[in-house]
């Protein structure tokens, strides 16, 4: 993989890891379409974790 | 939908997993495996997603709310540490052909047979519940399909389950006990799991999809509509989920996390049918990605549940089924109901056969041995295949009578929970006996005693209790002997913690405590210290070293070992094994020879993929007496071991230095074999040039020199030759010597600003007569007239020029009527682009790679042209380089020649 494309991936992946605070702005705005932020939180805190695992495989592979 | 039909679909489905099962053998007997494939791995590993997930978790979250959750969050985390973790336990089953998770601990701990009595013991408690309740989840969702498409109350539960059972003891009879190796891979049985790991997701998705987008409009009516119904709050809170809150939360995220490596049947499909190691990387994506999509629909389904059933007592597990029925969808019911199916027929495969294989190996047959002797002729192979067969049966017929004694009784959750914390009483021992190499066999056997103790009484006593097994339930609220402080759900007064955190906390807090403080004060023996230490060294990729050499081994004869691996193997693999060790030690035994240390190591290994770790031993130590050690000895061992060790870690640290140094000197070998190579062709070049105008001038000095002959006509010319041949002589000796500076002394350059035009200019008047003579017109053509000053050696810049117009009026096409030379010079930003074209003879195309080339010649153009050095164009474009620049050639025979320079205007410091 690309500097540039980790860098990027990175960056995405620290963004969701600390979104919490946007998550509870979203939800104390009703921005969140009714789904509870907290299970909101929980989805993107695996999600973010489930990338970490595909760069760590990718720079493994490569 | 009548019975049997139902009952035909389900027997339909079996046979199909069958089928595929036996289509993934066949392949693999025709070389190809289907399961070694990182997805196939990754998807193996999906069997935690058991029937508890398909039904349980959604009873869950009814219940708890996000609650459900930290049974996967553990493993997701764990998944970080697969990288390492997994290579480990991979590497060791495949190097110790370690078959179970019993077999490893054993293993580690000297092979010891209590141990993997223990630990046999403590899976088989543990799981079959755990069995019995995917047993039950297929009969309750048999009865809630069955009772609902036909409006009936019929109870037909225990009976389905006894089917069930039956069909899937045959299923992993015939496709997990065909091979005497356990260590091999089982492709038929892997594979239908992977399959039923498709079909679950496949399935869960669908009812999630159905619920969310079909039954209500998208997630955001479903919580609104929760909203409304009062339920959504307490389903969103962390400390409204467990009594005990975050407390509990931690300890759940724990409990899953050690569950999810320590289950049997994850063991069995991480460590020993893993393929390939490099498959746990992927997998710990893939399979996050694969609990993440499960997990999305589970509260969606929960709620529609809970909103559609509120006010009945349809039960929460049976959301995932009620819900398409009760909308009279039967055809997606059906579907449903085949992947809550497959959920619990993957998890059965799995787990009974993991276990069945710890009771055969650790159980069963060191029992049977110990009946056996030598000379009763017994044929073991086949032996070992129906004890393991029995296994399995009565591990399915100990499910059933669970189900049909206490399993109804409760939800099936608890059931599942309850079983994994009698599995983490293996977490202490399994990761001491990767992480701790002080930790011995009595520290395991008091923890392991200790925590199952605890285990069964602050959670499978209750259960009894609740189910009117046995005893008072009085005990429940007054403990033991009517003393407060032993009551199992709040053992020494503490509460405030879900009971199966309780149950956890104190079997694991004393479990681990026990194997830790044990451990510290006594000593291993030296055979546990052996294994710690290969363990170790497997686990980093070293090999480890024997210290068992004090032992009493040498007087044992090859027909012995011979004779045990015959038992067991038979005549032909027997022999190909032995072969197989004799090539790789270059080793030849006779009859009656002493074997080595390293061959009884190698027969126990082998014997230890078919029998386990401890009856491995078991039969080695009945031809093999090992000496019991001193105290004295172990603790020299022990010294002998740490010295080997730090060797090791020295010379690692040795050898990656020397990898360094190595290639360095490699690179600088090349290097100077390039060098060298250079140097001959130089030398082998000057030779040549400098000969062939020595040899005319001496020929044509001894003709003049000679008496003999009237060359008094000749006289005239044959001087000019002399002259002529003498002046080329003296160019190329300037030529070599001006290149040799060139490419010695790189930064030998006399930097100055200068106007390249009027550079050009310059060369170009200078070069007048030469071109006037062969008419040929030289034109320059500039940009514009103010060019920006260039830093750049006059001197050797000129040299350049002079080289490629010389060239180009040299090789003029006498043919053309108008011969022509023109020079662009165009001024960039940063460098001048010059270009010199000319309508010469032009120049082969399979030549002008080589034109740059030092005392290179186009051989054509030597009969008819002036000689040169062979070295100008060489020299132009070292010259071009040391300026940061470079130069092309283009050509096309007949038509003419292009050099193209890009001269930047600034050059590095370093050289200037």
């Amino acid at each position: 993989m690309k500097r540039l494309e980790k860098t990027t991936v990175l960056a995405i992946l620290f963004l969701i890891l600390v979104n919490f605070p946007f998550v509870a702005v979203l939800d104390e705005l009703k921005l969140t379409n009714n789904v509870p932020a907290l299970y909101l939180f929980f989805y993107m805190l695996w999600a973010s974790l489930i990338g970490i695992y595909y760069l760590i495989y990718k720079s493994n592979n490569t | 939908m009548s019975l049997w039909l139902l009952f035909g679909l389900c027997l339909f489905y079996l046979l199909f997993l069958f089928g595929i099962a036996y289509y993934a053998e066949r392949k693999s007997l025709l070389g190809k495996s289907l399961i070694n494939n990182p997805l196939v791995y990754a998807l193996s590993l999906t069997t935690y997603c058991t029937a508890w997930t398909f039904y349980g978790s959604v009873g869950k979250a009814a219940t708890t709310g996000i609650g459900f959750l930290p049974t996967y969050l553990g493993p997701v985390i764990l998944a970080g540490f697969w990288f390492i973790l997994f290579r480990w336990v991979i590497r060791i089953c495949k190097i110790q052909r370690i078959t179970s998770i019993a077999d490893f601990i054993a293993s580690r701990y000297g092979s010891s047979t209590p141990i993997g009595v223990l630990v046999s013991i403590v899976s088989i408690l543990a799981i079959v519940p755990y069995i019995s309740l995917q047993l039950k989840a297929i009969s309750q969702s048999f009865d809630i399909l069955y009772n609902n498409f036909n409006n009936s109350e019929a109870v037909i539960q225990p009976n389905t389950g006894l089917v069930t059972a039956i069909l899937m003891s045959l299923f992993i009879i015939i496709f997990g006990t065909r091979k005497i190796d356990a260590s091999e891979r089982q492709e038929g049985m892997v594979f239908a799991i992977a399959f039923e790991a498709m079909l679950k997701l496949v399935a869960f998705l669908a009812i999630g999809i159905y619920v969310t987008f079909w039954v209500y409009d998208g997630f955001g009516d479903i919580f609104e509509k929760a909203n409304e119904a009062l339920i959504l709050e307490r389903l969103t809170s962390v400390s409204d989920s467990s009594i005990g809150g975050y407390w509990d939360w931690f300890m759940l995220i724990n409990l899953s996390f050690f569950a999810f490596m320590l289950l049997p049947r994850q063991f069995y499909l991480i460590g020993v049918q893993n393929t390939d190691e490099s498959h746990s990387s992927s997998a710990a994506w893939l399979f996050s990605l694969y609990l993440l999509i499960i997990n999305v629909f589970i509260i969606p389904i929960a709620l529609g549940g809970l909103i559609a059933f509120q006010g009945s007592n349809v039960n929460a597990d049976t959301f995932v089924l009620m819900l398409p029925i009760s909308n009279g969808d039967y055809i997606l019911s059906l579907v449903v109901f085949f992947g809550g199916f497959a959920a619990a027929t993957g998890m059965i495969i799995s787990s009974a056969y993991a276990i069945s294989m710890m009771l055969t190996n650790n159980i069963l047959l060191p029992i049977t041995l110990k009946f056996i002797k030598e000379d009763m002729g017994y044929n073991f192979p086949r032996m070992i295949l129906l004890l393991r067969r029995v296994s399995i049966v009565l591990i399915m017929i100990l499910s059933y009578i669970f189900l049909v004694t206490v399993g109804r009784d409760y939800p099936l959750v608890e059931i599942g929970l309850i079983s994994f914390v009698g599995i983490v009483q293996l977490a202490p021992s399994f990761f001491g006996a990767i992480l701790w190499k002080r930790g011995n066999k009595k520290g395991v056997i008091t923890g392991l005693i200790i925590g199952t103790l605890l285990w069964l009484f602050t959670l499978v006593l209750p259960t009894m209790i609740r189910a009117n097994i046995f005893l008072d339930i009085d005990i429940l609220s007054d403990g033991v002997l009517g003393l407060g402080i032993f009551r199992p759900y709040a053992l020494f007064g503490f509460m405030g913690m879900n009971n199966i955190v309780h149950g956890m906390f104190w079997s694991l807090l004393m479990n681990s405590a026990a194997y830790f403080i044990i451990s510290v004060y006594t000593n291993p023996t030296l055979e546990e210290i052996e294994k710690a230490s290969e363990f170790s060294a497997i686990g980093n990729n070293l090999v480890s070293d024997r210290i068992l050499l004090n032992q009493n081994m040498n007087s044992i004869p090859f027909i012995k070992i011979k004779q045990l691996l015959v038992k067991f193997f038979g005549l032909e693999d027997a022999n190909k094994l032995i072969t197989q060790y004799q090539d790789d030690y270059k080793i030849k035994f006779k009859p009656y020879d002493k074997v080595t240390i390293s061959f009884i190591d190698y027969t126990e290994n082998l014997l230890t993929g078919v029998v386990g770790s401890a009856t491995s031993r078991i039969l080695i130590s009945k031809i093999v007496k090992r000496k019991n050690l001193e105290e004295g000895e172990i603790i020299k061992a022990v010294s002998e071991t740490r010295d080997i060790i730090s060797h090791s870690k020295e010379l690692e640290a040795k050898s990656k230095e020397l990898e360094v140094t190595t290639a360095q000197l490699q690179h600088a070998n090349e290097r100077l074999k390039e060098l060298d190579e250079m140097k001959d062709n130089f030398i082998a070049s000057i030779s040549h040039e400098l000969r062939t105008p020595l040899t005319s001038i001496r020929a044509f000095a001894e003709m003049l020199n000679n008496k003999n002959y009237d060359l008094e006509d000749q006289k005239e010319e044959f001087l000019n030759i002399i002259v002529n041949e003498s002046t080329r002589l003296s160019c190329l000796i300037n030529d070599i010597l001006y290149f040799e500076k060139l490419v010695q002394k790189k930064n030998d350059l006399l930097i100055v600003q200068s106007n390249l035009y009027e550079l050009t200019d310059k060369v170009v008047r200078s070069l007048k007569p030469q071109s006037d003579k062969v008419d040929v017109l030289i034109t320059v053509i500039k940009e514009n007239e103010n060019p920006s000053l260039i830093f750049l050696d006059e001197d050797k810049i000129k040299q350049v020029f002079i080289n490629l117009l010389n060239n180009a009026i040299k090789f003029n096409d006498e043919k053309k009527s108008k011969k022509y030379i023109q020079i662009d010079l165009n001024e960039q930003e940063e460098s001048f682009e010059i270009k010199i074209f000319d309508n010469g003879i032009g120049i082969p195309e399979s030549e002008l790679e080589k034109i740059f080339k030092e005392f290179y010649q186009i051989e054509s153009d030597k009969e008819n042209k002036p000689y040169g050095s062979g070295l100008g164009l060489a020299i132009s474009k070292k010259i071009i380089e040391l300026h940061d620049g470079s130069i092309h050639v283009k050509s096309q025979i007949n038509e003419g020649t292009e050099f193209f320079i890009h001269l930047p205007k600034k050059i590095d410091n370093n050289l200037a």
